[in-house]
């Protein structure tokens, strides 16, 4: 009984390796992306974090946001990758899955006018990394960049008023 | 027993399903692999960065990154067309494509021209290299690194100071790795450079000039009339503050004291991938352009420093702030200074020009020069005898060399 005990083990560590090396495939992010994260959003607060392999400070993050994400499952959590000459869907899909955001909605870029798709998700965004923006419950819209502060995060979330941070 | 064999059984069924998932991942790829695969070639026009220079003839040069491979190339009609290029042997790795990133070419004396460029690996870890030609271009040395013992080099500028020797800056990382390696925590990365150990010779082992620069912006490298470069970059102050910094070398090739350009107040830990542009003009004067992403200052700023650095006079906020302002340049030629932006209205890029005869303390209202409604290069402005022009490479307009008027 043991052995089978050990089998089954093995086999559930194996299962839950494969489980967490799955990410969906990320979606292109267009000029109609983040009209859509709006629309899709049914009153309920949305976090839209977008970051890139070419910024060292979102690397070094990702596994908090993934601590973040298991914290918070019922939040519509998008990650959404923006390095402009277009990253490998399979190395993001890699390293969303390996830091614990195998769940999360994810885009990349879409390959082309960078400018114009930065300035139809924000006309004050330059393009640093990391960036993130919340939609509160009312549609309202705030913004960070940097590193994350997720107790403040978690606070918004829970907040009703979700106010500025 | 039966139950744990029926749960065993239950959970290799599993499994499968998850390989049949990651499969479709190869299916979402394919997109990327074919818009790569439309221009993949190492024309021109498949290039998504083209850096300009005049050679000291007024002929002017062009390298730029295509197809994975860097080329060089001369145009004797000022960029209408272009001589066969050369194109320098490929990289282990792919080429550096950060936003930031670029090949650049610089002229020094004997028909000596340095090409320098990059490679990097999956976490951007960079390698860079440089390329020599003593015939004026027509052909070039094996590539070589521009340093052994570091984990990562980017943001390489070499140019050539009178006397004819190359001068090479990055942002290298191996004080970083160092760091790590005794537990200690390092920000950044370092500003790091190295001499040629005589005119025409070989690069000297590298120096760090500074630790702690922020580690994904370009640098700025000018050159004082009396010969010693100026670096500016993006430095990390006390308190993890990303503002910007000169240090200017002295005649004996050494890095003399950092000081600091504007009070940004930029702590963040963030990549703006935006990285300063230096001038010096010919009555010494350091002309600084920047992007600030900090609590005091955030946008595209000018100053202008008459004291070699140590001081720089208030900064000036540039363009117009819905316009999404990005990366400026600046030129000094003739007594004027020569300042180029990108806009953004929503539909098309414009660069924008301004200009200054007095030495940045007054300047002329922003002109469109050039624009294009889709993807673009960062604008460079360069400078021969005859006049001052915007360098610039578009995705559908292709190579672009505009003549810019000073304005009144």
């Amino acid at each position: 009984m043991n052995a089978v005990v050990r089998i089954a083990s093995v086999l559930m560590f194996v299962w839950c390796a494969c489980v967490q090396a799955l990410a969906e495939p990320p979606r292109t992010f267009d000029s109609a992306s983040w009209q859509t994260l709006l629309d899709g959003r049914k009153g309920q607060p949305v976090i839209v974090h977008f970051w890139g392999f070419s910024c060292g400070n979102c690397m070094v993050e990702l596994e908090d946001w993934g601590k973040f994400a298991a914290a918070h499952a019922d939040t519509t959590i998008a990650f959404v990758n923006w390095d402009r000459r277009g990253a490998d869907p399979k190395r993001i899909e890699k390293a969303l899955a390996k830091t614990g955001l195998g769940n999360v909605q994810s885009f990349s870029l879409a390959n082309g006018f960078e400018e114009k798709l930065r300035f139809a998700v924000d006309h004050d965004w330059m393009g640093e990394l990391p960036y993130t923006r919340l939609i509160a419950r009312d549609g309202t819209v705030t913004t960070f960049s940097g590193a994350a502060d997720f107790k403040s995060l978690s606070q918004w979330l829970g907040d009703g008023r979700q106010s500025q941070r | 027993m039966r139950t744990h064999l029926k749960l065993a059984a239950l959970l290799l069924l599993a499994a499968p399903v998850g390989v049949a998932k990651h499969a479709q991942a190869h299916d979402g790829a394919s997109h990327h692999h074919e818009t790569a695969a439309a221009c993949a070639s190492s024309e021109l026009a498949c290039a998504s960065v083209a850096t300009g220079a005049f050679a000291p003839d007024g002929k002017l040069w062009l390298t730029w990154s295509a197809g994975g491979r860097i080329s060089i190339a001369s145009s004797p009609d000022l960029g209408k067309t272009f001589s066969m290029p050369v194109t320098l042997p490929a990289t282990k790795l792919p080429l550096d494509d950060g936003p930031d990133a670029r090949p650049k070419l610089a002229f020094g004396p004997n028909d000596r021209v340095a090409v320098t460029y990059a490679s990097r690996d999956e976490k951007y870890n960079g390698h860079a290299f440089i390329a020599r030609s003593a015939d004026g271009g027509k052909t070039f040395s094996e590539p070589q690194p521009i340093t052994t013992d570091s984990p990562s080099q980017r943001f390489e500028t070499a140019a050539f100071d009178p006397n004819g020797r190359v001068f090479v800056a990055w942002i290298d990382k191996r004080n970083v790795a160092a760091a790590k390696k005794q537990g200690k925590k390092y920000a950044g990365a370092a500003l790091a450079y190295a001499w040629d150990d005589k005119p025409g010779g070989a690069l000297e082992a590298a120096s760090i000039a500074r630790d702690n620069s922020c580690e994904c912006c370009r640098i700025a490298v000018a050159f004082k009339s009396s010969g010693e470069p100026v670096v500016m970059f993006r430095n990390i102050f006390d308190g993890g503050i990303r503002d910007h910094a000169t240090i200017t070398f002295s005649d004996t090739g050494k890095p003399g004291q950092l000081y600091r350009v504007s009070e940004d107040d930029a702590k963040i830990d963030a990549c703006p991938h935006q990285g300063p542009s230096l001038a010096i003009s010919s009555d010494g004067a350091y002309h600084a352009t920047w992007f600030a992403l900090g609590r005091k200052l955030k946008g595209v700023y000018y100053a202008h420093s008459e004291d070699g650095g140590k001081t720089f006079s208030e900064p000036l906020r540039i363009g117009d702030q819905s316009a999404q302002i990005s990366r400026p340049y600046v030129l000094a030629a003739g007594g004027t200074v020569y300042l180029a932006y990108k806009s953004f209205d929503g539909e098309k890029t414009s660069i924008d020009l301004m200009t200054s005869h007095d030495g940045g303390r007054t300047w002329s209202k922003p002109r469109t020069v050039a624009s294009a409604a889709n993807a673009s290069d960062h604008p460079l402005l360069i400078a021969q005898q005859a006049g001052v022009y915007l360098s610039w490479l578009t995705m559908k307009e292709g190579y672009r060399l505009i003549p810019l008027e000073p304005q009144s």
